[in-house]
């Protein structure tokens, strides 16, 4: 175990990104944890509690390239892979990369955008590559989109389908700080710029993370666990589509990188528990009667976790 | 202007064919005058559809339902009525529902929620309905006219229709059930509270008359065989019970019976996690918390490390062991 170990553990990483953002500990973690198991992370949160903040210092912390796109309607799928253009000075077509091509990608507000764009973004994101032209070329590694989307504005915007959605490993909703670290964000940041702590890891520490992530180890009753939680979500009330096997494979990859992260050999039950529900909130799928009854879809998933006994 | 004026002429005398004296021209004329007339009637049927079906507003209707709260309601009696409608647009109300009609029932209020969801609007009409004379209550289905926006046709959309019994006595006749039932459930309530209270009264007798009573000699000894009754056990036997069972067998089931008693003490119910037990422990007893750790460590660490783990529970659990003996003075191992 000790040999697939980086020379920075990814604890490091976590706690440079809080010396940027104040408070929002869950948030933070989950895009470690995200970055540990290889996946991507969706972000909901109101403007101006620092999401893209946290994208950018999680960049800067492991020493990556980092872009952002912000998603209209008028995008289009070319804007984010790239395309080919003629360059008049040699007479030929070249390829232009576009901003996917980066380690950490902030996918600003991706429900501004119409299918055939996110469908672009979604399927770079499961494929990790992009055919620009006649050629295919591969993401840099590692890779991770981190996509937000804002609960408040409606207008204009497109609903991402289920199936999308499921290619997200985790939906981290982000709160309002409490009133000690909003007096804290205007202690830091009143007068001052946002400093980001840079290169904290390596982006070859991030690969060595993952390896080591996926040798922890997952005892079977962990595994029956997190299939017991995911079935328990088809039927259950309220509930009109449950979670698919894919969320199966997301919170045992999650939990792996969860002990990880805590520098554990083992998953526990407790990593499986707490992760659920950033792993499920975006892929069940609530009927009307949710709204009809004016119960909160959270609490309903909180309802479907509790009612599983962990081992 | 000419030619406009004999128009309007020709249009005001449609039959003045009548009085044309030649035969065939008289045919020529009526065809003309008909083929007219229909043309103009036509056109103004068509402009009057289109500009009843343009005052539609466009919106797609995903779902559209009623649903009442009770099957069966008495006379007089009220129950409510969802009525469920899913737009696939963003609006703040939805002016264009019309109910169906009510039946041998009446509406008394109604509310209207609706919430913005990622895809589309949800309402949720709820009314208050007031139930008439014996038979049934019908609601006949609500519907929405509006030019679907995913076809670009106009649509009807309807719900489907309730219908609720209406049977029983009505409210007056069923006053006296009501208070009748009502005064039966007093009465008992009262008989508990006097249960209760001459049980105290019969406990503060006794207890009075036992101190009064001066000491009596002992009873004689009788030897009887002992009842075959279950003993409690105390939690210090259950943990050394436990603890002897898994150094015993190293089996998963000895493993998950210590591992529950160190959470019962650390106050856990049963199917508590790890972090459950040490919220419910507090930062207490740090004994306990190692002897938790290391039965975590030993039920869900790596197989090949399990034997190890195994040893550092028992060590972990004795040393929580004597602890707890010698705070009781009552370990026996």
């Amino acid at each position: 175990m000790d040999t697939l170990r980086a020379a920075v553990r990814p604890r490091e990483v976590a706690q440079a990104i809080a010396q940027t953002i104040v408070g929002q500990t869950e948030t933070v973690d989950a895009l470690v944890l995200a970055l540990i198991a290889g996946g991507h992370v969706l972000l909901e949160g109101a403007p101006g509690v620092a999401k893209t903040l946290a994208c950018r210092a999680l960049a800067a912390a492991i020493g990556g390239s980092f872009k952002r796109i912000q998603f209209t309607p008028d995008l289009l799928p070319s804007d984010i892979v790239g395309t080919r253009i003629f360059d008049g000075r040699t007479s030929e077509f070249v390829t232009v990369r576009g901003p996917i091509f980066a380690n950490i990608v902030l996918a600003d507000e991706i429900n501004r955008a119409p299918a055939k764009v996110q469908s672009a973004l979604l399927e770079g994101m499961q494929e990790r590559r992009a055919t620009i032209g006649l050629e295919t070329h591969p993401f840099p590694a590692p890779f991770a989109v981190l996509a937000t989307m804002n609960p408040l504005d409606g207008d204009g915007t497109y609903a991402l389908p289920l199936a999308q959605l499921d290619r997200f490993l985790a939906k981290v909703v982000v709160g309002y700080p409490t009133r000690d670290e909003e007096r804290e964000i205007l202690n830091r940041y009143g007068t001052h710029d946002v400093e980001l702590r840079e290169a904290v890891a390596s982006l070859d520490d991030v690969t060595d993370w993952q390896r080591g992530a996926r040798a922890v180890f997952l005892d079977d009753r962990v595994r029956d666990y997190i299939v017991d939680l995911v079935r328990a979500t088809r039927g259950a009330r309220y509930i009109d589509h449950g979670a698919s096997p894919r969320a199966a494979l997301a919170l045992a990859t999650l939990a792996r990188a969860r002990a990880y992260l805590d520098d554990r050999r083992f998953v526990t039950p407790d990593d499986v528990r707490d992760l659920a529900p950033a792993v499920l909130r975006h892929r069940l799928a609530f009927d009307y009667r949710l709204v009809a009854d004016d119960v909160p879809a959270e609490r309903v998933l909180g309802d479907v976790i509790a009612s599983v006994p962990a081992p | 202007m000419a030619r406009i004026a004999a128009l309007v002429g020709r249009l005001r005398r449609p039959f003045a064919f009548a009085a044309a004296p030649q035969a065939p021209r008289r045919r020529s004329r009526f065809a003309r005058a008909v083929g007219r007339w229909g043309f103009a009637a036509l056109l103004f049927g068509l402009l009057a559809a289109t500009a009843g079906a343009q005052s539609y507003p466009k919106l797609h209707v995903v779902a559209l339902a009623q649903r009442a709260d009770r099957a069966t309601v008495e006379p007089g009696g009220v129950f409510h009525v969802t009525i469920h409608v899913k737009v696939a647009q963003r609006r703040e109300r939805i002016d264009e529902l019309i109910l169906g009609s009510f039946e041998n029932c009446e509406i008394i209020s109604n509310e209207t929620v609706h919430t913005a969801a990622p895809d589309g609007t949800d309402f949720v009409e709820r009314l208050t309905v007031q139930a008439l004379a014996p038979g049934s209550a019908t609601i006949s289905p609500a519907y929405i006219d509006a030019i679907d926006s995913a076809l670009g046709k106009p649509m009807r959309f309807s719900s489907n229709a309730i219908r609720v019994e209406v049977s029983g006595a009505p409210p007056l006749a069923g006053f006296f059930e009501t208070f009748e039932a009502t005064a039966r459930r007093l009465l008992l309530a009262l008989a508990i509270v006097a249960s209760v209270f001459a049980a105290l009264f019969v406990l503060v007798v006794l207890f009075v008359r036992r101190r009064r009573r001066p000491a009596t000699p002992p009873p004689p000894i009788v030897t009887v065989s002992p009842p075959a009754v279950s003993v409690a056990v105390a939690p210090s036997d259950r943990l050394a019970r436990s603890l002897e069972a898994y150094r015993s067998e190293r089996s998963p089931a000895a493993l998950a019976d210590l591992r529950a008693v160190l959470f019962a003490a650390a106050g856990a119910a049963v199917g508590a996690t790890l972090v459950d037990a040490m919220r419910a422990l507090g930062p207490r007893e740090p004994n306990l918390r190692r002897a938790m750790l290391a039965a975590e460590n030993a039920a869900f660490g790596p197989t090949a490390e399990r034997a190890g783990a195994g040893d550092d529970l028992i060590a972990a659990v004795q040393a929580y062991a004597r602890e707890q003996a010698a705070k009781q003075g009552a370990w026996t191992r």
